[in-house]
């Protein structure tokens, strides 16, 4: 009976926010095939302030019975092109796996860059002057992905396999203004009587 | 032909019995009207006053301190009503003091539904209540969702039998009342009482450029901090029974008492310092004549947010005010106390309460002027609460005795308007209040003297300014859950009232009013009633509850003041604009105001609250017994000695009801005479875990208490019978008990 719904909401709000989950679906050119791919992830971003985004996402053919064939962790950067409306995040990109499609016989790795615009479906405006304690968004995201497999060590063939894809989905986000609230500071206020020097 | 036409009728009588059924689900509320009852005819003034005990059971959310608000465990001064029905030829209205936090339109309503249903026949626009603004009564009751959400308190929601507890205990205390209207004469009084309080908002104050208006409170800080420079105060005797410097009404400015800590300092004088009494006098006789006539009750108007208790407190209880009106009443009632204790005994305790059994004066005390005004306390704890309700309720009583003139016939009218806010014109040429109400994030941190642990969040502290204000609430930072304004976030429409009786005006604001926005309700009521009207009141907290109305001079600073006025800056000129023109109305001119829905007819009321949670224990059937005695032991809690037992846990809805569960104090060798009980001052019941509750007796006790040295035992009546081994009050300092 004595919980504190309210502190632990708080505690919730901040240990979330920034928390995106995102699926997207496109063609991947890998090779000479372009099987579609699905593709998951998460990333911490940063509400409301251009900053610097964290995440990992997982791939998978549609055509492969969405077994995950490639894991990828990304760092990258959020850019308020329009805020409020429109995110580009360019990032890098480190697998692990394979190539979508081509299945290595042990576990090769992946360096590329990538870049994506999410525009704002529905949810909370961050260029509005509010604090949210808690509160989530839709972004509607358009990807674009290119680099290259490096082949697992012992294998016969050492040709590194480009892979490139462009992908369109959404992304779900959770927010919280609890780490970082709305521009601005606590000011000493100017009072009438400080203006004429009387404090 | 025949089971065609039989068909026919069946038809007929279906289509009717759904047209039955379909008015019937439409209906918002279904409520069954009695013939309203008539006002007793009778020349003059007739009035009663009643009390409603509220006390709810235990375990539901305290509400006041935002997400600090915890869930009560005990009793510390059990929450009442006081309740003044006065009525003559023209008009009968209730006013109604509440140990509560703020009212709401849902309880309003729900009281008014209620009295209709009794045939009472004061309806929404004749009743008025009027919370104390204690933070240490339950929630749970308000219709705007935002009240009941997750940050309301720590186990939030709406529980509708919460409401209905405290409609049904209201509603029968006004019926009371209005059964035993009497012939009576009616007194104002009206002082200035410095040094209880101070403002708490002080750098958002300065930014009220003073008119130069005598009595204004901008000028008189700026007069008190140029004594203070110049250190040129002069004394002023006490007033008697009180430490206090009470003006006499008319005096120029504050005297500083002769205490140097007493000092009036800058923000001590930057707030309203009216305390007014409106004394009901019970005739001796059908004339108009107020000779011989008896004092039953006193309305007092104060202002001061009366947070004496800090934000940890589990108890419910009235906090300063809750202590005040006992004091008061233990003042001003006679004969002393009860009537088999020894006359010593008896003039002690009506240092701290009337006996609640005995015919006693009623004394209600309703919030004032209070937005920014704290108590002047040196800390805030139980102990620093009754001293202050003490002082409090020792100035109410000698207004009171000080009141010169009294009537049997006069003016007493009302006028209540329920005001629609967004949009709502605030100058006369058009521009509007913010469409949607919003609350800063500043005042989720918290007031100066409740601050919550969210101000941990920059944002949250006082002064928080965003580097790009939004269009309509300027400077203010809405705290949301992700999700846009619901116009059921916070109330929309909301009551203002004028209240005239006799000589004097009580205007009622539905929220509080900071110093300079009720100095300027004051101003403007006054204006329109020049003349006819020698005491304008203002009370804050009736009938629905729109938190704060900061000046829009004060509003930019976005303290906890500001940051609490909902609907934007400018909701200080909308609402003394409309009391302007209230007043207007009062006398007889022309109402300036379009716009706003018909004065004294409530505006349609459509209430979904959100979110609805069960909070109302369930009730437990617990047979009639009796235990063996217990043991009392002396206990230093909280800086005060007291004296207590532990029982075995009761169901937690006795507390609601005290023919179940009573607490009482016996005095004597075998303990004979009942020196105080539970509805007193000095009891406190706490919940110490499932099993076990605290019974503890807190006598204010004096260095030389007639007390000390007394045999005592306490009672527990009701369901549960048990009376304690008898135990000795020694006054005499006490070795420091171990704490279990």
């Amino acid at each position: 009976m004595k919980g504190a719904l309210p502190m632990r909401l708080l505690a919730l709000a901040a240990a979330l926010t920034g928390c995106g989950l995102q699926a997207t679906t496109g063609p991947t050119w890998a090779n000479e095939r372009h099987p579609v791919a699905l593709v998951f992830g998460g990333t911490l971003q940063s509400h409301r302030f251009n900053g610097p985004t964290f995440g990992g996402r997982v791939g998978m053919a549609v055509d492969d019975g969405l077994i995950p064939r490639q894991g990828f962790v990304h760092m990258g950067y959020d850019l308020r092109a329009i805020p409020g409306r429109l995110v580009i995040e360019p990032r890098l990109d480190l697998g692990l796996g394979g190539p979508i499609a081509r299945a290595y016989s042990g576990v090769g790795a992946y360096l590329g860059g990538a870049a994506s615009g999410r525009v704002r479906l529905w949810g909370v405006d961050d260029s509005k002057t509010e604090f949210n304690i808690i509160g989530s968004h839709l972004d509607l995201v358009l990807a674009a992905r290119g680099g290259a497999w490096a082949p697992p060590e012992g294998s016969s063939s050492t040709r590194l396999d480009w892979e490139a894809s462009v992908e369109l989905g959404v992304r779900v986000a959770i927010i919280s203004d609890v780490p970082s609230g709305p521009a601005g500071r606590v000011q000493a206020p100017v009072t009438p009587a400080a203006e004429e020097g009387g404090e | 032909m025949k089971p065609r036409a039989s068909s026919r009728r069946g038809r007929l009588g279906t289509a009717v019995l759904l047209l039955i059924l379909l008015v019937a689900c439409s209906a918002r509320e279904t409520s069954v009207a009695a013939a309203l009852h008539p006002v007793p005819a009778a020349p003059g003034y007739l009035a009663a006053a009643a009390v409603a005990d509220i006390t709810p059971p235990l375990h539901l959310s305290l509400f006041g301190h935002g997400p600090e608000g915890r869930i009560a465990v005990g009793v510390r001064l059990r929450l009442n009503c006081q309740i003044f029905v006065i009525a003559n030829a023209a008009d009968i209205v209730a006013l109604v003091p509440c140990d509560l936090q703020s009212p709401s339109m849902a309880l309003h309503r729900a009281v008014s539904r209620r009295l209709a249903r009794a045939g009472v026949p004061i309806g929404a626009d004749r009743l008025f209540i009027m919370a104390t603004h204690t933070h240490a009564a339950p929630g749970h009751y308000f219709e705007a969702r935002r009240y009941s959400g997750p940050f309301s308190s720590q186990a939030p929601g709406y529980d509708e039998r919460v409401l209905e507890f405290l409609a049904a205990r209201i509603a029968g205390g006004i019926g009371d009342a209005f059964a035993a209207l009497a012939p009576a004469c009616v007194g104002w009084n009206q002082t200035e009482l410095w040094g209880l309080t101070f403002n708490r908002a002080y750098v958002p104050f300065l930014a009220n450029a003073p008119s130069g208006a005598e009595g204004e409170p901008a000028t008189r800080a700026s007069r008190a901090e140029q004594r203070l420079q110049a250190a040129d105060w002069k004394t002023t005797p006490s007033a008697r029974g009180t430490e206090l410097s009470v003006v006499e009404r008319g005096a120029a400015g504050p005297k500083p008492s002769a205490e140097p800590e007493r000092v009036s300092t800058g923000a001590e004088a930057a707030v309203d310092p009216w305390l007014s009494v409106l004394g009901l006098y019970r005739r001796a006789d059908d004339t108009l004549s107020c000779d011989g006539s008896r004092l039953m009750g006193v309305l007092a108007v104060y202002g001061m947010h009366p947070t004496g208790v800090p934000n940890t407190n589990d108890l419910y209880h009235g906090d300063i005010f809750g202590f005040a009106v006992r004091v008061a009443e233990g003042r001003l009632s006679s004969p002393a106390g009860g009537t088999s204790l020894p006359a010593e005994l008896a003039e002690r305790r009506k240092e701290e309460s009337a006996d609640p059994d005995a015919e006693h004066v009623i004394v209600g005390l309703a919030n004032g002027v209070e937005g920014d005004v704290s108590p002047k306390l040196n800390f805030q704890s139980m102990p620093e609460a009754r001293k202050h309700g003490r002082a409090l309720g020792h100035a109410i009583a000698t207004l009171t005795e000080e009141i010169g003139g009294r009537t049997a016939e006069g003016r007493l009218a009302h006028l209540s308007w329920d005001l629609r806010f967004p949009k709502g014109e605030y100058d006369g040429v058009a521009n509007t209040l913010c469409e949607h109400a919003e609350l800063g994030i500043a005042a989720a941190g918290g007031a100066r003297d409740g601050p919550t642990r969210i101000r941990i969040l920059p944002a949250a502290n006082a002064g928080f300014q965003p580097d790009q204000p939004s269009d309509c609430h300027g400077q203010k930072v809405p705290l949301r859950r992700g999700a846009e304004p619901s116009r059921h976030d916070f109330p929309e429409v909301a009551p203002i009232g004028l209240i005239e009786v006799g000589d004097g005006v009580i205007a009622t604001v539905p929220g509080e009013a900071t110093t300079t926005t009720g100095d300027r309700i004051r101003r403007a009521v006054a204006a329109q009633l020049a003349g006819r009207s020698a005491h304008v009141a203002v009370a804050g907290l009736t009938n629905q509850y729109l938190q704060y109305f900061a000046t829009h001079e004060e509003y930019p600073f976005q303290y906890y003041e500001g940051a609490s006025t909902l609907y934007g800056p400018h909701s200080e000129q909308f609402l003394v604009r409309h009391f302007a023109c209230l007043a207007a109305t009062l006398s007889g001119q022309r109402n300036e105001c379009r716009g706003a829905g018909a004065i004294n007819r409530p505006a349609p009321f459509d209430p979904d609250p959100e979110p609805i949670a069960k909070r109302w224990p369930d009730d437990e059937d617990v047979q009639s017994f009796g235990l063996d005695p217990l043991d009392v032991k002396e206990e230093k809690r909280d800086g005060e000695p007291g004296w207590e037992m532990v029982i075995d846990a009761l169901p937690l809805t006795f507390t609601s009801d005290r023919s179940v569960f009573s607490v009482a104090v016996l005095f004597g060798e075998s303990g004979e005479v009942q020196l105080d009980d539970d509805r007193g001052a000095s009891i406190e019941i706490r919940e110490l875990d499932d099993e076990l509750w605290r019974i503890r007796w807190i006598p204010d006790l004096s260095p030389s208490d007639t007390r000390c040295g007394g045999q005592f035992r306490l009672q527990v009546g009701g369901q549960v019978r048990l009376t304690s081994r008898p135990f000795r009050v020694q006054c005499r300092p006490a070795p420091e008990a171990p704490r279990p």
